[in-house]
């Protein structure tokens, strides 16, 4: 049962990875679809 | 007096077929255009009409009045028109937020998708998982536990390597997460909401869906170690026929002759390659929203083939709005998952408490010699031929 115990552990560590790389590189959902909103800039 | 009579007579004789031509020339004479009671039954019955009558109407800037002449209007569209036109996609529309979908601000096709969602797919779904599970508890009771029916040799074979089992292993264990979390997407409004309330299916909501999006990649990965690993083992061959044609023996005694992966197996492996691959690039399609239009290009694809024409269709809308795609892919994806668990369902049983001896193939890697003779006996005699001294030992 090694094998099984090692690809749970997989599973979680590319489950965080993903989300991390993802964030990271600004490809998540969240990143592709926000967008700034026309009335809040820095030029107030 | 009687010329009254014959006048009157007269009109009302004359008044009927004008009436006729009337509505023959514009059904919605009655109501100024407008639509009819005829026309809401028909669209809330679902029944296809053309409603261009409403489409076209959304008002002429061009044709109005300009403000400084007499009697003059600020626009020539009306507030009615308006909403049509942003009902039909015609409006000339800016918006702060930006974004694919964010000019669409009414999709009336929304609402089919929300009522199938809400009704006949949780209710065919409960169906097939909840029918297959009662199936598989009857084949249970009525076959019992498929035993290895020769005498057990003691010896093993080693059936999987240890990669082999991980990429099993990384392929069933976010499968099943990713089913038990999309389920609890899926059926949670209608089951667990009532049962456990809005806050803790809140918390179990959110977590299920960071789970479900984020172990989707480990699903990918195994998917793709499983093909790679096992596609030359389950190309078809002459086998399959004859172990299909005797029903690999599940109630017959003994078992066809079959290679390292049965015709059943192949079955399994097939479609979990095709609809896995299927519902991971939906996923990525839901995943990355508006990113990938996957339904669009192939219902094209579909309609130049005259497809839709085998089964009496009309062809396809290939001109789908953002939400339309995103739509189409949440169901394709619930509908296939569905069916690709009640197959794993079937897949689980037989794997473990349906036969004796399969789950050492994927648990240790070796297995029985006696099991292996009866359920792969080409497979057995291949290995044995190759390497006697390294595939069987004693136990």
């Amino acid at each position: 049962m090694k094998a099984f115990l090692v690809a749970i552990g997989a599973a979680v560590f590319i489950t965080v990875c993903a989300n991390l790389i993802l964030k990271q590189i600004n490809f998540s959902a969240e990143a592709t679809t926000a967008s700034p909103n026309a009335r809040v800039g820095t030029d107030g | 007096m009687r010329f009254m009579l014959i006048v009157l007579i007269s009109v009302f004789a004359l008044l009927g077929p004008v009436a006729a031509q009337d509505s023959a020339a514009d059904p919605r004479a009655s109501t100024g255009g407008a639509q009819t009671l005829e026309d809401i039954l028909a669209r809330q019955a679902g029944q296809a009409m053309d409603d261009s009558f409403r489409s076209d109407a959304i008002g002429d800037p061009a044709r109005a009045a300009s403000k400084t002449d007499q009697l003059g209007t600020l626009g020539g569209v009306s507030d009615p028109e308006l909403w049509r036109a942003l009902r039909y996609g015609k409006a000339d529309i800016t918006t702060q937020s930006r974004g694919p979908a964010a000019k669409t601000l009414i999709q009336d096709g929304g609402m089919w998708w929300l009522e199938f969602r809400q009704g006949p797919l949780l209710t065919y779904g409960s169906y097939l998982l909840g029918g297959t599970l009662l199936l598989l508890a009857l084949f249970y009771l009525i076959r019992g536990r498929i035993r290895i029916d020769g005498e057990k040799t003691g010896r093993k074979i080693e059936r999987f390597k240890a990669f082999e089992r991980f990429g099993h292993w990384l392929l069933a264990s976010s499968f099943l997460v990713l089913g038990l979390t999309g389920l609890i997407s899926l059926f949670g409004r209608k089951v667990m909401i009532p049962t456990f309330g809005h806050d803790a299916f809140s918390t179990i909501a959110i977590g299920s869906k960071w789970v479900h999006n984020n172990i989707s990649w480990a699903f990918i990965v195994a998917l793709v170690i499983i093909f790679v690993v096992w596609v030359v083992h389950n190309l078809p061959d002459r086998t399959d026929l004859n172990w299909l044609a005797k029903g690999g023996g599940i109630f017959s005694k003994g078992h066809p002759p079959a290679k390292k992966f049965n015709a059943g197996q192949k079955l399994i492996f097939w479609s979990v390659i095709i609809l896995g691959g299927s519902i991971s690039l939906t996923g990525l399609s839901l995943l990355f929203p508006f990113d990938l239009q996957l339904f669009g290009p192939t219902f094209a694809k579909l309609n130049a083939i005259g497809a839709p024409g085998w089964f009496g269709m009309a062809d396809l809308s290939a001109t789908l709005s953002p939400q339309e795609e995103m739509q189409f892919a949440q169901l394709w994806h619930a509908i296939v998952s569905l069916v690709l668990i009640a197959i794993v369902f079937a897949h689980i049983y037989i794997g473990s408490v349906g036969m004796e001896g399969a789950f050492d193939a994927m648990g240790t890697g070796q297995v029985e010699e006696q099991w292996a003779r009866e359920h792969h006996s080409l497979w057995v005699d291949e290995v044995t031929a190759q390497k006697p001294a390294t595939t069987t030992k004693e136990a």
